[in-house]
């Protein structure tokens, strides 16, 4: 319920209000004020794909309250449902679901729901509470415009196993040997032209990526600062690959920076 | 060296990533000959190494971990831990929406993106970013003044921007997105948070 007897004060709104040239607002504003719900998962929806602006809705969830998911603090579990009603789970997500199908399909309804509403693509936060009842807490529409995706070239049916799949996040094949490198003290361990296999990266290790071949990430996504580091290296980058780290060093491989997968290539030479 | 001499020399290393004496003379305030004096003295306790691949000096494990005890020490004499934790939060989405303009950019570029994004459009969001870095910049300074700079290098590299779309995400200059990078990563070393 709206409550009307709050000022706006505090030195953030002071500053926030300088720091962009608008005057300090100084009359009575009304603030919305709701109950807080203790819920066993919490998230965010969207009624389009937020990323390559395929017709599918995307639920995104962690355990708890979603303040973790909302600030970027956490990696999300990722799934989509497509109009068939199908859910599907991102490759770095399988295997660790927090909602049963039929959650995310209600979670989905109700998403859409709000979309007939408001009639335009919604990106929606939501929250289950053990009652088994889902609440939407708040609805916008989606305002990032669409990141598009990388989508794979068609090629024909490679043979052999994946080694690793990911979220393809800089395109471009290449092939090199593998080369885990837990921390700062590995660095000397990597040669260059080969691929870089690493939780996340920080500036410490851009001149590394500079020298790789590739880069695949256990952490990250599309948005990451080793993705952009990788696209303006014109190097193929798979992120968000579960494991990445206990890949076997040295292998020879052939990572697809747009199918998002590493697989065992050929050596050297032969 | 004090700890403040040895903080500001691991602290610019780790913001930098990796980097030359010219370099660091900048970010410390310092001779050449000086900062030279100091990395050997950090190198001989374990701190800092030469790079393997190039004349500049990056950071050991130990040299990371020492910096982030400084800063430690540093973020809880002024007793701005909560703040900063804060300020870590409101930082997510706005890191989100620069991220996610440099990458609909590059995507455009690499002609990967389904449509193309207009480049007005993408500039138009990293300004917006941009007065947000003025208010985040503002609180965090109030704490510890070693924060104060990003808002204007930001600034500079969108205005170089508009001329020269190298500024957005190269990495051979202060692009705006890695100026927004060593912000992040400025925010995770205080804060002695790992990605």
């Amino acid at each position: 319920m709206p409550y009307s007897g709050v000022t706006t004060s505090g030195p953030d709104a002071d500053d926030y209000a300088h720091a962009t040239g608008q005057d300090v607002p100084s009359e009575r504003i009304p603030v919305v004020v709701q109950a807080m719900l203790a819920p066993v998962a919490a998230g965010v929806a969207f009624t389009e794909d937020p990323l390559t602006g395929a017709a599918v809705t995307v639920v995104e969830a962690v355990p708890g309250l979603g303040s973790s998911l909302v600030s970027g603090a956490r990696t999300p579990h990722r799934v989509s449902v497509d109009h068939t009603a199908t859910v599907r789970s991102s490759c770095a997500s399988a295997g660790m679901e927090i909602l049963t199908p039929q959650q995310v399909r209600r979670i989905a309804g109700l998403a859409h729901r709000a979309e007939q509403l408001f009639g335009a693509s919604q990106d929606v936060e939501w929250a289950l509470t053990a009652d088994g009842r889902i609440w939407l807490l708040q609805a916008r529409p989606i305002t990032t415009r669409a990141t598009p995706g990388i989508v794979a070239p068609a090629r024909p049916d490679t043979p052999g196993r994946v080694l690793a799949h990911g979220v393809p996040a800089s395109p471009g094949t290449a092939s090199g040997r593998l080369r885990v490198i837990t921390g700062l003290d590995e660095f000397a361990r990597f040669r260059p032209g080969e691929v870089l296999v690493c939780r996340a990266t920080s500036p410490a290790w851009t001149p590394l990526l500079a020298r790789a071949c590739g880069v695949v990430t256990e952490v990250g996504g599309i948005l990451s600062h080793a993705a952009i580091v990788a696209r303006e290296l014109r190097l193929p980058a798979v992120t968000e690959v579960l494991g990445a780290t206990q890949l076997p060093d040295g292998l020879m491989v052939e990572i697809d920076g747009s199918a998002g997968t590493v697989r065992p290539g050929v050596r050297s030479g032969s | 060296m004090n700890d403040d001499e040895w903080f500001a020399l691991l602290h610019a290393l780790r913001l930098l990533g990796h980097a030359t004496v010219g370099q660091l003379t900048g970010r410390l305030d310092a001779s050449s000959d000086e900062v030279e004096s100091r990395l050997l003295d950090a190198e001989a306790t374990g701190l800092v190494t030469r790079n393997v691949f190039d004349d500049g000096w990056s950071l050991t494990s130990a040299g990371k971990a020492r910096g982030e005890a400084l800063a430690a020490m540093e973020l809880d004499r002024v007793g701005a831990r909560p703040a900063l934790t804060t300020e870590l939060d409101t930082f997510g989405p706005v890191n989100q929406q620069v991220t996610a303009a440099c990458t609909r950019w590059q995507l455009t570029e690499l002609g990967l993106a389904q449509p193309p994004a207009p480049y007005d459009g993408v500039l138009a969001d990293l300004a917006d970013a941009a007065d947000q870095l003025a208010a985040i910049e503002q609180r965090l300074s109030r704490h510890l003044r070693r924060f104060a700079g990003y808002h204007r290098r930001f600034s500079t590299a969108l205005r170089h921007s508009e001329t020269d779309a190298g500024w957005v995400t190269g990495n051979d200059r202060d692009s705006a997105h890695r100026v927004w990078f060593e912000l992040h990563e400025d925010l995770l070393a205080t804060l002695g948070r790992d990605r």
